[in-house]
């Protein structure tokens, strides 16, 4: 037993196991860890990636292998500090430094069983009460490879609000007296003492964008577009590492406006690609729009005027009171595969005869009705009779039409090849128009739209991809503010002084602000930052990132480690007793 | 400015106490002395300039990091070169620290930058100043490895042979790489979710530690080692070397694009750079050693060894 005992306290078999699992780390570092199982055989091929696999080689710091070494480094000081304890007098520091590292081993080995961690990412309006887990597997082959399952979790999580500090941004000011670089912090002020000027930052937008919005007869910069309907498109799009959620977004209002002139416009719905068009359609009754979603329809603006008619496959239509007539020779219901006998992307070719003969025969497409390619669109190329347009107007299973011939829109909707409907909204009506991907919510109808270009915040949560800052410039008695967008390079000008964007306003640090519900407790609200996580049902919540593109979602980490105690403790003691132990012998009196 | 000035008179310090070395004449000791203190100063200044401009504690980004890394080494060095007044251990410590601020000036960008938000922690002052009095040692006690090798009989006038120096060197600077690895860990708790994620700059500095504490537990494991001082020497020369791979060259391993504390500029060059440098020395030393021990033999072949006291001896009864 003895025997046995000093066996498993030698230092030497503790030299010999240090000097294993440095030599294991080292090959965990010089072998990429963890990736796709194509990745290793790309680097390594076939062969050299199995042997890398069996070998627990591709993942090092998990294998049994690995566990075992610590293990042994575990027993053996376990054995040499029980060792010391009864032959020789073990002293306070070295005691404490050998109890620290178990501790830490304990609570390492708890984590490696009973860890658990996933990310969530969680929108403005979609409370989330399970994380997606991404693991390493090995698979029935014995080759490793990354899976995701979703684990519910014992709280919800609803994101009240996403914020990023900016780091204070840098502005070039040019006054009479030169130009300069300030830094100005946010809601701070600058004086430059040459130019008897001062600016002051009043207020950003982490995102702005400029965007037509409605304007008051008399606005300075307004314009007159006419009729239009007010539409809003809600998106349904899943966002990244949320396989089974789904995150709701919501654009604005878009303006979608009708031509001046006209008196209906025709909207396009497609499902899956979300998209709205609208066409000129000059002098069309209402009565015949109905009939346009049953029937292949063709446009002819011409001369100011429009000529609309169906046709089939190789008929030759003249156009009343011209010299004009189209041939049709050939519709599918998709471009680009004719046999598909869905409307995927409806298409005609056509030729344009007119007194100088044939024009070349051009596609037309429904769903894109800018595009002509005879009429030098596409191919940058002009035909025989550049000022006619064709449109081509096939049977869509979705469709929203709208008159606006008089004083109210007449609406005509169609939805998944069914009968078509009329709608005749009030001035107040909101109309939600459903779909499988994304609806269409329809606001208001104004007949003349006045609007103006404005800088406004951009939607979604911020990412401060463009920023625009509040400026004011006070220069003797003139004290005016403006908007400076990041991303004009020449910037505003602002009391007779030049203000741009030069650069800072980099993310310092991010905030989600969260409700969290757990069952049986009120609901709590918390703010997790980056290095301020929060609790909830034994997990740690922390700010992990966010959508940067769209702004649609943060993501949080949610992490759960019961052996977290003992290794902080271990690490707390590891260092205290290391120090104790080792600056004894560093400063021993000599 | 006085970034550059402070490289210009570390390097000025370096061949100043090389010539001196080659030549065998401390002639021109006390001007390198001076130079490489003036160098110091000027680092002291530039750490201080920096934290001023850049408005957070200036050991961010491998440009700050590096000076006060250079710092750290340079004070610790100075410690040790008032022990022993020996120009092969100035001329090392200073050359260590001109390429060090080199690589910072010719290949770092000196572009003073907003702190990442998962810097901005109490724990960053605390992790990177243990880390860096514990790099400072452990040069120190690099340099001093290489002196040992060439010149063995070394003592303080207090009587502290130069082998007992470097292991007491290490044992000193071991606490606060352990405070480092530690704080870091408790660091990446709550800025990460997680102590420890096998990252490879996290594994590097481990690998480092376990060097150091190799090194510690050795003379203990292996009596008969207290007997050949120069084996231990070797053994802290190759952990320090793991120290400038950590700190420096973590950037050429393959998976270091993952990693979320390994430089973004690379200064793997430098660190061969430091790397043909140590050995270059250590060939020198061994050269000069070798005619020493053979000049010895033949003239005093009955001669007894040197009384050592031996690093072993420091740490038996523990």
């Amino acid at each position: 037993m003895r025997t046995l005992l000093d066996k498993l306290a030698s230092l030497r078999l503790t030299i010999a196991t240090l000097i294993l699992i440095s030599a294991a780390s080292g090959l965990g570092t010089l072998i990429v860890q963890r990736m796709p199982a194509e990745s290793y055989i790309e680097l390594y091929g076939s062969v050299g990636s199995r042997a890398l696999h069996a070998a627990g080689l591709t993942d090092v710091y998990r294998s049994r292998w690995f566990i075992a070494l610590l293990a042994l480094f575990g027993v053996n000081l376990a054995a040499c500090t029980v060792r010391r304890c009864f032959i020789g007098k073990p002293g306070g520091w070295f005691l404490l430094t050998h109890f620290s590292i178990l501790l830490t081993l304990a609570g390492v080995v708890m984590d490696l069983k009973f860890r658990r961690e996933g990310a969530m990412a969680v929108g403005p309006d979609a409370p989330q009460n399970h994380m997606i887990v991404d693991f390493y597997r090995k698979g029935p082959d014995g080759v490793f490879a990354w899976d995701r399952r979703v684990e519910e979790l014992p709280f919800q999580i609803a994101l009240r609000d996403f914020r990023i500090d900016p780091s204070p941004p840098v502005l070039s000011v040019r006054t009479a007296a030169g130009a300069r670089e300030i830094t100005v912090p946010l809601g701070g002020t600058v004086a430059i003492p040459e130019a008897g000027c001062e600016i002051r930052l009043l207020d950003y937008m982490p995102d702005a964008e400029y965007r037509m919005a409605p304007a008051e007869p008399g606005d300075p910069g307004a314009i007159d577009y006419g009729p239009a309907v007010g539409l809003t498109l809600e998106v349904a799009e899943r966002a990244a590492n949320t396989e089974p959620a789904r995150v709701r977004s919501t654009r604005p209002t878009d303006w979608y406006l009708i031509p001046r002139n006209s008196r209906a416009g025709r909207f396009f719905w497609q499902e899956g690609e979300i998209a709205l068009f609208s066409r000129e359609v000059p002098g069309v009754p209402p009565e015949t729009l109905e009939k346009e979603c049953l029937e292949e329809r063709y446009l002819v603006a011409l001369g100011g005027k429009g000529y609309e008619f169906d046709a089939k496959p190789g008929e030759t239509v003249p156009l009343e009171g011209t010299p004009f007539s189209l041939r049709v020779i050939a519709s599918r219901p998709d471009f680009r595969d004719p046999s598909n006998a869905e409307f995927a992307n409806p298409a005609a070719q056509v030729e344009l005869i007119g007194p100088g003969g044939a024009d070349s025969p051009r596609w037309v497409f429904a769903f894109y009705p800018d595009f002509d390619s005879g009429h030098g669109m596409g191919r940058g190329e002009q035909g025989l009779y550049p000022d006619a347009r064709i449109s081509y107007f096939a049977p869509a299973r979705n469709a929203l039409w709208f008159y606006l011939g008089g004083e109210k829109p007449v609406i005509f909707i169609r939805r998944d090849g069914g009968a078509v409907k009329k709608i005749e909204p009030n001035e107040k009506d909101s109309i939600q128009f459903p779909g499988r991907s994304a609806s269409i919510l329809y606001r208001s109808y104004i007949p003349t739209l006045l609007m103006k270009n404005m800088l406004v915040r951009r939607a979604g949560l911020p990412s401060l991809r463009s920023p625009a800052l509040l400026v004011e410039a006070e220069i003797g008695s003139r004290k005016e503010s403006a908007w400076v967008d990041s991303w004009t390079p020449e910037g505003s000008r602002i009391a007779g002084v030049d203000v741009a964007f030069r650069g800072g306003m980099k993310p310092v640090q991010f905030y989600s602000d969260i409700t969290i519900r757990e069952p049986g407790k009120p609901p709590r609200e918390e703010t997790v930052s980056v290095n301020n996580p929060v609790s909830a049902g034994g997990f740690k919540i922390l700010q992990s990132g966010y959508d940067q593109e769209a702004g649609q979602y943060a993501v949080l980490q949610i992490v759960s480690e019961p052996g977290v105690p003992l290794v902080y403790a271990g690490m707390i003691l590891l260092s205290v007793g290391v120090t104790g132990w080792m600056m004894r012998k560093a400063l021993k009196p000599l | 400015m006085i970034a550059e000035l402070t490289f210009a008179l570390y390097a000025l310090a370096a061949v100043v106490w090389t010539i001196g070395v080659i030549r065998r004449r401390d002639a021109m000791s006390g001007f390198a002395t001076f130079a490489c203190a003036a160098a110091l100063a000027c680092n002291v200044a530039f750490i201080g300039m920096r934290w001023r401009q850049a408005g957070h504690f200036p050991a961010s980004g491998l440009y700050e990091s590096l000076f006060f890394f250079t710092f750290m080494l340079t004070l610790a060095n100075f410690m040790v070169l008032l022990q022993f007044r020996v120009q092969l251990l100035g001329a090392l410590g200073s050359a260590l620290a001109a390429v060090m601020t080199a690589l910072a000036i010719f290949r770092a960008s000196s572009e003073v930058r907003e702190l990442p938000a998962a810097l901005r922690s109490y724990w960053f002052p605390l992790h990177v100043t243990a880390y860096f009095v514990g790099y400072g040692t452990m040069g120190a006690a690099f340099v001093s490895a290489i002196v040992q090798i060439a010149r063995p009989e070394l003592k303080t006038s207090r009587g502290l042979a130069i082998d007992r120096l470097c292991y007491r060197l290490c044992a000193f600077g071991f606490p606060f790489l352990t405070i480092g690895l530690t704080s870091g860990a408790l660091w990446a708790k709550s800025a990460w979710g997680r102590y420890w994620g096998w990252d490879p700059k996290e594994t590097l500095g481990l690998i480092t530690w376990l060097a150091y504490l190799i090194y510690l537990h050795l003379p203990l494991a292996f009596p008969k080692l207290r007997k050949r001082p120069e084996i231990l020497s070797a053994i802290l020369i190759a952990a320090f070397c793991a120290v400038i791979f950590t700190f420096i060259g973590a950037g050429g391993l393959p998976d270091s694009t993952k990693s979320m504390h390994v430089y973004s500029v690379s200064g793997r060059d430098f660190f061969y750079a430091a790397v043909a440098l140590t050995v270059l020395c250590l060939v020198y030393v061994f050269y000069r050693v070798s005619i020493r021990k053979s000049k010895d033999t033949s003239k005093q072949e009955d001669r007894k060894p040197a009384d050592r006291t031996n690093p072993g001896d420091d740490n038996g009864k523990d």
